[in-house]
């Protein structure tokens, strides 16, 4: 509902000097460190790196998803209307209140033993006093909107049952069936094949856009940044190498990592070259 | 329609219409496994060598051991199918009688057992996933490590000496209730089921002070085997990404524990069904050590006095009660985890 | 070399269904040449991949290696198929003896195939880690002790080592980051060029198929929906389904996005 756009905060991800750590048996492992960024609401942004950038460090913290043995430490860390550095870390993590999350599975996301429905009517309740009734019918509502024909089927479905693109929209519609302020997508397409991928990604978008929800994806691909974010910020070995507006960035960067990554990937508009331009002591 | 029902419902029809195919199996491996043992089993029962040809074929008539193996066991499926596996020779009482009061007995104390080491360890398990670093948790993780460490009749001997000879806290290992008490009107076959509907109080103190030790040290020496199973699936289960989708997505928290609990927990009724066998199985060193009666003393009796038939009854009682619980067994987990059911397809994580 | 004719691969699912997972198929493949197989999982390319590699036999049809059936070979004939075709997979972590060193594992078929001394292996696999541009220190870890991209490099040395006439290369950078693909591209680029040997490349990315490619086959479905010159097939695709790949890429490609 584009009228509540208004009434929310100015900035639906404040943070600052974000650091990570993981305890490892040798010791503290920091996967972030110096991260800042600050998201206003109903933007797209996208965190675009490769393995071991600490993308996935990053968009797990601002969950407020990590695990016990993981210290998250920041000067601001404000998601929505929660301070992340106030939260007590708990073995099973709470959910920060209006922020979802897709994952990059959805086999692995969706819970395998649960119908589509239950899973699905859980999350459009919530904790809020919808009935069961009136979540079935929220539920067969939502599917459509995701763009699945025969919702009737897929509620009773399972998620194994499914095809995988089937599974994507599933888990995509429970995690906006919520209206979330935040979706964080944590590479919501990359096991999927192209067409497909652009498919998801326009939907996304689209429904992110229609529900006033801020994006925040996490991907390695500079083409679904290019597409579909307002916003990039480029990370490499846990730090952000260069941030601004996707177009600009993308055209002309500042940071020699990023002009490196985006010489890299092959495209089809150079198919004559005989090689590909290759990072040097990157790899 | 019919054949939509038969699709949505073959699983678990497919699974109980199996379980006769079991049970017929069992018998004719329980068939040749009594013809193993050593001697001539007449001479045995008849307890001399000097007997008429007359007499020696009425014995072996009555044991089924007459005519050619096939004939004899023509006979012992017939007896089985009708259910009626002799008296004894030895203490001319009839077998089925006697399984059908001590099997009651013995898995009372078993089930007991079971649904109390059951309850203790789901609630050591979630209150360990919740503070897993709370001193009750790590002493859950201790204990679940020393699983099978500790045979039960050491725990037995133990239990004896401890609240019994030195703390006095539980009745001498006699039996069930005291000597003298009358047994309550038989109305279930179970005896302390029986006690409970017979409203008789003294009774059931008496059989309370009787069975608490018994049934701890089952539980004590039962409950670590589940516990180790239920804390790693639970461990597994908690770090999915399936559970991390569910808090994403806003749902109350016990949806998020029940959750967690359905994807860890076939792993454990699997356990408990092994369990299960294991608890018969102490059961049978229990029952000697308090002087319970109940099926473990029967089997070391007709063992002790080469009962042929009562051995026969016992193996295969036992051999059906096993089978029965592995049947309940797969129907839970089918129950939970539906990808468990047959012709259930479902693709890697590619 | 190795001849696809007619080759079908069906397989039974459960309750007796027929799952038609490779539809009859022609292909010819002869050292020198660059065919890139695209699809989607589920297109048939990976079933395609094991059928030429023997690893399955066909339903229908056959495949031929020298007039032989890949899947009957046995003795001499096996070995030298073994030696003129080599396979880089994609999952190369289980491609690979944990507890065994990579050089060990590179040497392997050097030893195995060629039937070489240690010695003679050893300065083998020291020759063919130059050629790739690896520190020939890496070739005393594990596995697990080096990266994603060098430790496909390795994958990539242990095929090389036997001097194959045609390399099959399944998803080989599809796990790789976008910096490291460009210099393993390269690297099959260069061997390619180097030896004359053919390479099969097979992906569901479009732009690496078509970087290494001199022919592109597209599988949709367990059909060759289209194949041809790997720039008509990526400017001018003549099939609906391959319109709407190249489109999907177009639409992340820099040019298109800048020109809307």
């Amino acid at each position: 509902m584009p009228g509540d756009v208004g009434l929310r905060a100015a900035n639906a991800v404040e943070v600052a000097d974000l650091r990570v750590r993981y305890r490892t048996p040798d010791g503290w492992f920091t996967a972030v460190s110096d991260f800042s960024l600050t998201v206003s609401s109903g933007q797209r942004v996208a965190i675009v790196g490769e393995s071991g950038s600490g993308k996935s460090s990053v968009c797990m913290a601002l969950a407020g998803l990590l695990p016990l043995g993981a210290a998250v430490e920041a000067t601001t860390a404000r998601i929505i209307e929660t301070d992340l550095t106030a939260r007590p870390t708990r073995a099973i993590p709470y959910q920060v209140p209006g922020v979802s999350v897709v994952f990059q599975n959805a086999m692995n996301a969706l819970d395998p033993v649960w119908t589509v429905g239950s899973q699905l009517g859980t999350a459009i309740r919530g904790r809020g006093a919808t009935s069961r009734a009136r979540a079935r019918v929220l539920a067969g509502e939502w599917l459509e909107r995701v763009g699945i024909r025969d919702p009737a089927r897929v509620l009773r479905a399972r998620p194994y049952e499914l095809s995988g693109g089937m599974r994507q929209r599933v888990m995509i519609a429970i995690a906006l069936c919520s209206q979330p302020e935040l979706l964080i997508a944590d590479e919501p397409t990359s096991a999927l094949d192209v067409t497909l991928s652009v498919d998801l990604l326009e939907l996304i978008t689209s429904l992110t856009a229609d529900l006033g929800t801020t994006l925040l994806m996490i991907t390695h691909d500079i083409g679904l940044c290019r597409a579909y974010s307002d916003r990039v910020v480029v990370m490499h070995r846990g730090r952000v190498v260069e941030q601004g507006d996707t177009e600009q960035v993308l055209a002309a960067p500042s940071a020699d990592y990023t002009a490196a990554l985006l010489a890299c990937a092959p495209s089809l508009g150079q198919l004559n070259d005989h090689r590909l331009t290759t990072m040097v002591g990157v790899s | 329609m019919i054949a939509r029902l038969w699709r949505s419902q073959r699983w678990w029809i497919q699974r109980v219409a199996l379980l006769p195919v079991h049970l017929f199996l069992f018998a004719i491996a329980v068939f040749f496994l009594v013809r193993l043992i050593p001697g001539d089993p007449v001479l045995i029962i008849a307890g001399s060598d000097d007997l008429t040809a007359d007499q020696y074929e009425r014995i072996e008539v009555l044991l089924g051991l007459s005519g050619s193996l096939w004939h004899q066991l023509m006979v012992f499926l017939g007896r089985v199918v009708t259910l009626d596996l002799g008296r004894s020779l030895i203490d001319g009482q009839d077998v089925q009688e006697q399984i059908a009061w001590r099997l009651p007995a013995t898995i009372e104390i078993a089930l007991i057992a079971m649904v109390i080491a059951i309850a203790v360890t789901l609630l050591l398990c979630i209150f360990a996933m919740l503070h897993p670093h709370n001193p009750v948790a790590r002493f859950a993780a201790f204990y679940a490590r020393s699983a099978g460490a500790i045979p039960d009749f050491v725990l037995g001997v133990a239990g004896i000496l401890v609240f019994y000879t030195v703390l006095g806290w539980a009745a001498a290992p006699t039996g069930r209730y005291d000597a003298g008490l009358r047994p309550a009107p038989r109305t279930t076959g179970f005896p302390f089921l029986d006690a409970l509907l017979s409203s008789d109080t003294v009774l059931l103190s008496s059989m309370l002070a009787h069975l608490w030790l018994p049934v701890l040290v089952l539980v004590v020496g039962s409950a670590p085997t589940i516990m180790k199973v239920l804390q790693r699936s639970i461990e597994h289960a908690v770090d999915d990404e399936a559970t991390l989708f569910r808090i994403a997505s806003g749902v109350p928290r016990h949806v998020v524990i029940v959750s967690v609990l359905r994807r860890a927990s076939p792993t454990m009724v699997t356990m408990c069904g092994q369990l299960f066998g294991f608890l018969l199985g102490g059961a049978v060193i229990i029952e000697q050590l308090f002087a319970i009666p109940g099926m473990g003393q029967y089997a070391v009796q007709a063992v002790g006095r080469a009962d042929f038939l009562a051995l026969q009854a016992f193996l295969l009682t036992v051999a059906a009660c096993v089978l029965v619980v592995f049947l309940i067994v797969d129907l839970v987990n089918m129950t939970l985890d539906p990808r468990r059911r047959p012709g259930v397809m479902v693709e890697g994580n590619a | 070399m190795i001849t696809a004719k007619a080759a079908a691969k069906q397989y039974r699912g459960r309750d007796n269904t027929v799952v038609h997972a490779l539809n009859p198929l022609d292909l010819v493949i002869e050292p020198g040449d660059r065919v890139g197989i695209i699809g989607e999982s589920g297109s048939g390319k990976s079933t395609l991949v094991r059928l030429l590699l023997g690893l399955e036999t066909p339903s229908a049809g056959s495949i031929l290696y020298q007039d032989g059936e890949v899947s009957q070979l046995s003795g001499d004939r096996l070995r030298q198929f073994r030696r003129d075709v080599q396979l880089v997979g994609q999952d190369t972590t289980s491609s690979f003896d944990p507890l065994r060193s990579l050089r060990d594992a590179v040497r392997r078929p050097a030893l195995e195939i060629l039937g070489l001394t240690v010695a003679e292996a050893d300065a083998a696999v020291d020759e063919v880690l130059a050629s790739l541009a690896v520190d020939p220190e890496l070739s005393s870890r594990r596995p697990s002790q080096v990266s994603g991209g060098q430790r496909q490099r390795f994958a990539i040395a242990r095929a090389l080592i036997v001097s194959p006439r045609i390399l099959i290369c399944d998803e080989s950078v599809s796990a790789l980051d976008v910096s490291v693909q460009g210099a393993v591209l390269n690297e099959f680029k260069d061997f390619a060029e180097r030896s004359g040997a053919g390479i099969v490349f097979v992906s569901h990315g479009v732009p690496a198929t078509a970087f290494l490619s001199d022919r592109l086959v597209v599988m949709h479905g367990g059909d060759v929906v289209e194949q041809g010159d790997v720039s008509q097939v990526v400017n001018r695709p003549k099939h609906p389904y391959t319109a709407r790949l190249m489109g999907a890429y177009r639409k992340l490609s820099a040019d298109e996005s800048s020109a809307a």
